[in-house]
Formats: structure tokens, sequence, C-alpha cells
């Protein structure tokens, strides 16, 4: 056997022994009985603690708001790397369109299509839903405007400028709103105890912050993902 | 049952990403494997979530029992950045096509000397 | 009856998965990938999980493929 092909075999024997460690691992797999006491407290008092319906979005942007912090970090550093390693080209500002039926068809329906993350995120704490899946759609119909009609089109109405701008101003309103929490001495990224305006279950304006802060996750999300696709556009001459 | 049958298939995706990153010679492939990978263990986080005749967790009052929310929001987490990691990964792939002018990873190699 | 239904369905996620691995050709592969994340979000459905359902269904089979089909036109021989 050549030494490529000797390499090869070393590498797949050490997939094969990975595997089986993995599924050993996972046929006895324990599970651990504190964390289901922390779950029933959450599905519990879940509802009568920060009148959110949904108890996901409860808990992503309630009980544990600074991982959801967290995250949102972890996006703006995903743009910051890839906007640093593409930064050796100039940005595409090419005419190439999609053909005229593409374009007439999605020009009659794409007002309509907005209505779609307006809604999961106004709504995100009361189905499922809210600011993530609501920004990556955004997010989607941007890039859509630039697939379909060029980027020579779109790059002029929503330049990069704008949109890091929109990312800056939300991860910093994020951080605004915890803030309120540590001025009302309640602590950071405190919701009901910070004196936002709780509201019973089911309306839509009840909850907290939860409403704000999807609308702000989303467009940090939309801003980043369109920063994104750009980047990756980049013609690299 | 659902839930051994749950681990095991995220256990066999998993495997096989990573098959895919150990053994393929496109970088786009690999990129591919890797997506593969993270999405197996967002299975596995939702299959620990889910309890026998839970429902889904989103209050309504004739529910008794619900699913565990607290691995459903590590999952959203998990997946968001997931295509955060998948995304650079990709960028350092167009870069380094750039440069090198091929995508082949032993031909890498060998220009590298 | 309904635990039947959903062994199909993984044994859909785990071919699905290794069709994207073994498949030649970047685009194609691509394209089995995001087939991949449809059937991962019917399985979410299954399992109750809502919220991961459509999270992985608006980034898995929308956004992934999107980027992935950016940077393989990026990648390849440019025509000028």
């Amino acid at each position: 056997m050549s030494r490529k092909g000797k390499r090869r075999q070393r590498w797949i024997v050490l997939g094969v022994l990975i595997c089986c460690a993995l599924v050993l691992g996972t046929a006895i797999l324990p599970m651990s009985v504190s964390a289901e006491r922390v779950s029933d407290h959450y599905i519990r008092y879940g509802v009568s603690e920060t009148a959110a319906l949904n108890l996901v979005s409860a808990v992503l942007l309630d009980y544990r708001s600074f991982d959801t912090l967290g995250e949102a970090t972890v996006i703006f550093a995903a743009v910051s790397a890839v906007s640093v390693l593409m930064s050796g080209g100039g940005l595409s500002r090419n005419r190439r369109t999609l053909s005229n039926l593409a374009r007439c068809a999605v020009a009659n329906i794409y007002p309509v299509l907005w209505l779609f993350p307006l809604y999961v995120i106004l709504h995100g704490h009361l189905s499922p839903g809210g600011g993530f899946h609501g920004g990556v759609t955004m997010g989607v119909l941007l890039i859509m405007i630039s697939v379909l009609y060029g980027t020579a089109f779109s790059l002029p109405k929503l330049s990069l400028t704008a949109l890091s701008y929109t990312e800056y101003s939300s991860a910093l309103a994020f951080i605004l709103v915890g803030l309120a929490g540590v001025v009302h001495g309640s602590g950071f990224l405190s919701n009901i105890g910070a004196g936002f305006f709780k509201g019973s279950p089911g309306d839509l304006v009840s909850a907290g912050f939860l409403p704000l802060l999807n609308v702000i996750i989303g467009f940090k999300v939309a801003a980043g993902l369109v920063s994104i696709y750009y980047q990756l556009l980049r013609s690299g001459d | 049952m659902i839930r051994e049958m749950s681990f095991v298939a995220a256990i066999s995706v998993f495997c096989i990403g990573l098959y895919c990153v150990l053994t393929d010679r496109n970088l786009i492939k690999i990129c591919v494997g890797l997506s593969i990978m993270e999405s197996s263990i967002v299975l596995l986080l939702v299959a620990i979530a889910y309890r026998e005749g839970g429902l889904a967790p989103v209050f309504s009052a004739e529910i008794e029992t619900y699913v565990d929310p607290v691995p459903h929001a590590l999952a959203l987490t998990a997946i968001v950045i997931g295509a955060g990691v998948t995304a650079v990964a990709l960028g350092l792939s167009v870069l380094i096509y750039r440069h090198f002018g091929t995508l082949n990873i032993d031909k890498i190699w060998r220009s590298l000397g | 009856m309904f635990n039947f239904a959903y062994f199909l369905l993984l044994v859909l996620l785990v071919s699905a998965a290794a069709a994207a691995v073994l498949v030649r050709g970047m685009i194609t592969s691509v394209i089995v990938l995001s087939v991949f994340s449809v059937s991962l979000t019917l399985v979410f459905s299954f399992l109750q999980a809502v919220d991961v359902a459509m999270a992985e269904a608006v980034i898995g089979a929308g956004l992934l493929t999107a980027f992935f089909v950016t940077a393989i036109s990026r990648a390849r021989r440019k025509t000028k």
C-alpha cells in the first residue's frame, strides 16, 4: 500500500475507534436528576414568573438571558472574522441578475413575505419563534433581493456601513437593556425584577423586555448575516 | 424507545460527519461534514429533552406534561453558533482557494513543500 | 405505529447524511445537505421541539445552503 493509502487507513481506523467510543458512551448516558429539578421549576412557574407563554423563549431570554448575550457575541465574532478574512478584495458590484420570470414572480409577493418575520419576532413570547428565527428570515429576504437584482442594485441601497451600524447599535441596545436592571438594583439582565411591564400572559405587550429583546436580536442577526453574505461575495483581486 | 433510537441516530450522523472531515479531499466537502457534525449534536440535545407523552413547551391550560424546555434553548444557541462557525469555515476555504488556486488539500500540502 | 414511523424518519436522516458525504461533486453534496436539514426539521417536529424545528428550517435549509453556494461560486475557475 502506498504511503498515502497507509496514512488514509490510519485515519479511518482512528475514526472507527472514536465511533465505537461514542456509541458506547451514549448507550450508558446517565440522566442527571438535578437538571430535572431545574426544568420542573421552569415549567411549573415559568408562566407566572415571566408572563410568557412560550417557555423556550422564557428560558432563553429571561432565565438564561446571559447565554443569549454570549450567542449574540458569537455571531458578532463570526461576522468580524469573515470580514477580516475576506478584506483583500473589492466588493463585487456585478449586474448578474436572475431571469425575468423569477424577478416578476418574487416582486409581486415580496412585501407579503415580510409579514412572516414581523409576526414571528413580535409574537416570540406567545408562540414558537422569537428573535433568532425572525432575524434569520429577514436576513434571507435581504439576501434574496441581492440575488435577484444583482449586487450593483442592492449595495447602494443597503451598504455595508449601514449594516455594521445596525449590528453595533443592536449589541449596545442589548447591553443597555441589561444595565437597566443594574441601575434599578436587581441585577444585570433581570426582567420583571427591574420594573419592566409584566402584563397578563397572552397579551402582545407583556412579559417584560422579551418583545424588546426579540426585536433587538432580530435586527442584529439579520444585519450580521447579510454582512457575511456580502463579504463572501468579494471578488478577491 | 424513541429516546434510545434518537441517541443512536445522532451518534451515527456524528460519526458520518467525522468520517467526512477526516478522509475527504475537497475543502467544501470538509465544511459539509463539519455542518453535519454540528446538526447531530443538536439532535442529541433535543433527544435528551424528550419526555414520554410530553407536548411542545408552549403553555396551554389543558396540557399536563411538557418536554424539557432548557435543552431546547441550548439547541437553539447551538444551531446559530453552528451556522456562524460554518460561515467562517467557508470564508477560510474561499481565502485558501484565492491563495493556492485549488480546493484539493493534497495539492495544497504538496505546494507547501 | 408512531415508533415505526419515527424509525423510518431516522433511517431517512442517516441515509441523507451518508449520501451528503458519499456523492462526488460539491454542488450535489450541498443540495443533499439541504435534504438532510429538512429531514432533521421533521425529526425535531416529531420530538415536539417546535422552536428548534423552526430554527433548523430557516437556518439549515435556507441560510446555510445560500452560504455554501455563494462560497462555491467564488471558488471555481472564473470564466472571464
